[in-house]
């Protein structure tokens, strides 16, 4: 691997359930200002909702964000069996007695932690209605099994993503949600900067990167003619990381780029072109 | 159709299916590509570079000339050629209708692709606004503005450098011979030439060609100079393959068939033929339509077949006799023909397969006013909607005999038995339900949870089993099936399709049922546009009762199959339902076809588009087809793998259950 021997992991994982900020910061090159703005809101404890397509650099931003702001980290994936004690917490027995034991989001709540819940729409209804007091200006978390009244502790910041793909027509946040976030809108990189991004996480040289981005680039052209979901820049990274690894560059787009993109041999056979005209 | 081959086709499915896999994987390029063929890899490969895409058009070949044409009108034999060049009339993309590869190995696709780029390229560069009138003017303003075209092409998309270079090559190659012209021609020639040279040389990014006015002012100063250095007449030189011709965009062309009329495409079929070029259509001048005869000579002796005049003369209906084929190749001759209505059936139809624009606006496609619901469609020769598309009916399904569901399912009591069982197998592992306050075990989490809360003397609820009940799955299920007439044949010589289609409704129906999923069923069938029939043998709201079995009893085949419409009102029904997973099935006996130009590959178009559009809301559409000569169509319509053969009514409830474990386990 050439220039970016990467550590992949930025946060350390330590027993309070928390990820604390190394040293060395993620590598995260920002689009416009998100960076300023998420500072600000920071400062202010507003809550902030991510929203753009998948890997374009949400969870990253975050993770460099709570570097930045030398916050620790809690992330919970949301999928649709998540209910409201798996956020909250639950009471435990342990050896005749009784524990409380706090879930990520109260954790977060008390150490002043950042709490990242990705693809909140996955989470039900009745899941995401507990993080409504805590989204506004109350800043509180009601506990109702131990009876505490948590008032977040200063640096506690939500974050919430969201992916507005095609999956979700009728999975969709509830406007009383929305309108308790701060929303920063997440798209592509321009070109140059996309390439930045390939050849560092890649570990691949600028050319390669650049040319894997104007295929990129290409490819997303189509997102009107059926295709589902638009080449992400995690998939670029992906082939570029197969590339570093000694797989020709063509043969890493086939198998790592262009198969995962569609089943419709048509549209495989555009992308195909497509990339010989690329590459 | 025989009975092994029956048994042989499970097995023959599967091998044709590698095999096309493996045709498609190594099969050279196809020697010679067809537009119609190619066109989405083209549009697709236009857009993924440039952003958009024209739309796509055939260009028509020049005029052919008997050589006494040519000698009345002056041609000179240089101009004379049959091949059609790529084109634009500044909006659209003009292709040739087939192209061959070229003799340097550039294969057919290749050259449709650089074609359809270049000609998207010269539109964006407004190539068409900016040429001069003056012929000679033009064509060295086509030449340079060609290469500047050529050269942006290749500064843009350094990978088709060798296609350029072989492309060049070959129309450097076709040059007429420079014997027969002028030394005006000649010196313009030599130009022209020395255009496509640079176009081929290295450098030729360097060649640098002024933009717009300026190259403008150029040219005009050439052609002054050129004029005169050089005697002789100009009469036009061919332009170059490589960067096509200018063509212009006229009046909306086509030569519509007036008045398809239903009951006389019954009586006797239109004879059908390809038209090599189309006719312009001419607006009649005042004078034209005179009433007495004017002179033509019309042999009273033979049917009249050849058409000379170019100044409108209306075709004498003949007796019938003659060839389609004749009378195409007569009227692809014609630079421009008017357009004449007359009532009464068609006889002749002539296929053009450039834009039916004419059609498109003129079409009495369902009329919005007489209720329903109309749905677009889609066009493919102008990869677009065409508004208003299909109205589609919908109506409560005629009842039948009451009798017929209990014979049927008495008849199929073990399949019922088996599909009720191998369906109730296909309940969620998850479908335990926690928390409850009744059931068969105790719910261990709970019970520690609760048993935690009481001794923290907090409160506590006391809804500690855990129940095994099947959770209502989170699927909504619409049955769409097929009633045209054409499900009145009869496979193998016992049942007739549409009597499979019912009972396997019927038993599917009953075996959902006990699965408490929400689905309905629908039927249909229809004739033309205006009159897509849907008819609701069960909503989704409704519950199933004998009212919906005699529904069911009551299908019977009759109309066509206008297969995107349906599909679209289907997936407007389905896409209201709040379920996690949609699947969309459809129960068919053959391709889409109608009264109209359904049939054949409009209707595979638009029913691809629909089905498109149903993945694009979220739905699973999926197509189980009793047609034998399906996959060829099937496949494209659905996608590989969102078909499957369907030969017995016993089939229809494995393969649901088949498709509804693989829709939930996804
Ligand atoms: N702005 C960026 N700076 C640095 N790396 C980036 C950036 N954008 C994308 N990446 C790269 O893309 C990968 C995917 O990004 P990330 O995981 O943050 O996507 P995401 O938006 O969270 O996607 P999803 O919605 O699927 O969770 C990252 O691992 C990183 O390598
Ligand atoms: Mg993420």
């Amino acid at each position: 691997m050439s220039a970016g021997a990467v550590p992949r992991i930025h946060l350390r994982a330590s027993a309070d359930g928390l990820s604390h900020p190394q040293a060395q910061a993620p590598y995260y090159l920002p689009a416009g200002d998100e960076v300023r703005i998420f500072e600000a809101c920071h400062k202010q404890g507003l809550a902030t909702l991510l929203k753009g397509p998948t890997g374009c650099g949400k969870t990253r931003f975050v993770e460099y964000m709570a570097w930045r702001l030398g916050r620790p980290l809690v992330t919970v994936a949301c999928h649709d069996d998540l209910s409201a004690s798996d956020l909250l917490g639950r009471y435990v027995v342990r050896g005749g007695e009784t524990e409380w034991r706090d879930g990520p989001l109260t954790r977060a709540v008390r150490n002043g932690a950042l709490c990242y819940l990705d693809e909140v729409v996955e989470a039900r209804q009745d899941t995401i209605v507990v993080i409504h007091p805590l989204a506004d200006e109350r800043r509180l978390l009601p506990l109702d099994k131990t009876g505490e009244l948590i008032e977040a502790a200063p640096g506690f910041q939500l974050v919430i993503s969201y992916n507005p793909g095609y999956q979700h027509v009728l999975k969709d946040l509830k406007p009383s949600t929305r309108q308790r976030f701060v929303v920063i809108e997440f798209d592509f990189l321009p070109a140059e900067r996309e390439a930045e991004i390939v050849a560092h996480e890649g570990g691949i040289d600028r050319l390669g990167a650049e040319s894997l981005v104007k295929l990129a680039r290409r490819v997303r052209n189509l997102r009107d003619r059926g295709l589902a979901e638009a080449p992400s820049t995690r998939l670029l990274v992906a082939t570029a990381r197969l590339v570093a690894a000694g797989i020709p560059i063509r043969e890493a787009c086939r198998t790592a780029f262009v198969a995962p993109l569609s089943d419709d041999p048509t549209m495989l056979a555009s992308i195909g072109d497509l990339l010989d005209a690329t590459l | 159709m025989a009975e092994a081959e029956e048994l042989l086709a499970e097995g023959a499915l599967v091998a044709t299916r590698f095999a096309h896999d493996l045709w498609r994987r190594h099969r050279a390029a196809p020697e010679v590509a067809r537009l119609a063929d190619v066109r989405e890899r083209i549009e697709c490969f236009v857009i993924g570079l440039r952003g958009a895409c024209p739309t796509l058009g055939i260009s028509s070949p020049p005029l052919q000339r008997t050589w006494l044409g040519r000698l009345l009108l002056r041609i000179p034999r240089h101009l004379n050629s049959a091949t059609a060049q790529p084109a634009t009339d500044g909006q659209r993309v003009l292709l040739p209708r087939e192209l061959a590869p070229l003799a340097n190995d550039l294969n057919a696709l290749c050259r449709y692709r650089l074609y359809a780029l270049a000609q998207a390229l010269r539109i964006e560069r407004k190539t068409h606004t900016n040429a001069p009138l003056d012929r000679l003017e033009r064509d060295l303003f086509i030449a340079r503005d060609g290469l500047a075209t050529l050269t942006e092409l290749a500064a843009e998309v350094p990978r088709l450098n060798a296609d350029i270079a072989a492309c060049v090559r070959a129309s450097l190659a076709t040059r007429p011979a420079t014997e027969q012209l002028t030394p005006l021609e000649q010196a313009v020639e030599a130009r022209l030439r020395s255009a496509l040279r640079d176009a081929l040389s290295p450098q030729r990014t360097a060649a640098s060609v002024p933009a717009g006015h300026e190259l403008l002012a150029e040219v005009i100063e050439a052609a002054a100079a050129l004029r005169a250095n050089f005697p002789g007449r100009y009469r036009g030189l061919p332009s170059a393959e490589c960067w096509g011709e200018l063509v212009e965009a006229g009046a909306p062309t086509l030569l519509a068939p007036a008045a398809f009329s239903r009951e006389a495409a019954q009586r006797s079929p239109p004879r059908l033929s390809h038209l090599a070029r189309r006719p312009t259509p001419r607006v009649a001048s005042a004078d034209e339509d005179d009433e007495r005869p004017g002179m033509f000579i019309v042999k009273a002796d033979a049917s009249q077949t050849g058409v000379e005049d170019p100044l409108g003369l209306s075709r004498p209906l003949d007796e019938g006799a003659a060839d389609a084929a004749e009378l195409s190749a007569a009227l692809s001759e014609l630079p421009e023909a008017r357009l004449i209505r007359a009532p009464g059936a068609v006889r002749e139809v002539l296929l053009s397969e450039g834009r039916n624009e004419l059609r498109a606006a003129q079409s009495p496609l369902g009329a919005p006013n007489s209720g329903g619901f109309s749905y677009p469609e889609w066009d493919y020769r102008i990869s677009s909607y065409r508004q208003p598309g299909a109205l589609v009916r919908e109506s409560v399904a005629e009842v039948g005999d009451v009798g017929w569901a209990e014979t049927v399912l008495r008849r199929h009591a073990r399949l019922l038995h088996t599909v009720c069982e191998s369906f109730a197998e296909l309940r969620p592992r998850r479908s335990r339900l926690l928390r409850q306050p009744d059931g068969m075990e105790v719910d261990i989490d709970a019970y520690v949870s609760a048993f935690a809360n009481r001794l923290a003397g907090v409160s506590w609820d006391d809804a500690l089993y855990e129940d095994v009940r099947p959770r209502r799955r989170d699927v909504a299920l619409l049955l769409l099936v097929d009633a045209s007439a054409s499900t009145d044949a009869s496979i193998s010589g016992r049942q007739r399709i549409i009597d499979i289609e019912k009972e396997a409704l019927l038993v599917v129906c009953k075996a959902l049922e006990r699965l408490g999923d929400r689905y309905a069923a629908y039927g249909f069938s229809g004739e033309s546009a205006a009159e897509v029939r849907v008819r609701a043998i069960k909503r989704f709201d409704e519950p199933y009762d004998i009212a919906v079995e005699r529904r069911i009893a009551g299908l019977e085949p009759d109309g066509y199959t206008r297969l995107g419409a349906a599909v679209r009102r289907a997936t407007g029904l389905l896409a209201r339902e709040q379920a996690r997973h949609r699947l969309l099935l459809i129960v068919s006996d053959g391709k889409p076809n109608d009264i109209d130009e359904y049939e054949g590959r409009y209707g595979i178009e638009d029913a691809r588009q629909a089905i498109v559009e149903a993945r694009l809301q979220g739905l699973h559409p999926f197509c189980l087809t009793v047609d034998r000569q399906a996959p060829e169509y099937a496949r494209h319509i659905f996608g590989p793998t969102g078909y499957t053969l369907l030969r017995d009514a016993q089939l229809l409830p494995a393969t649901l259950l088949e498709l509804l474990r693989r829709l939930v386990r996804a």
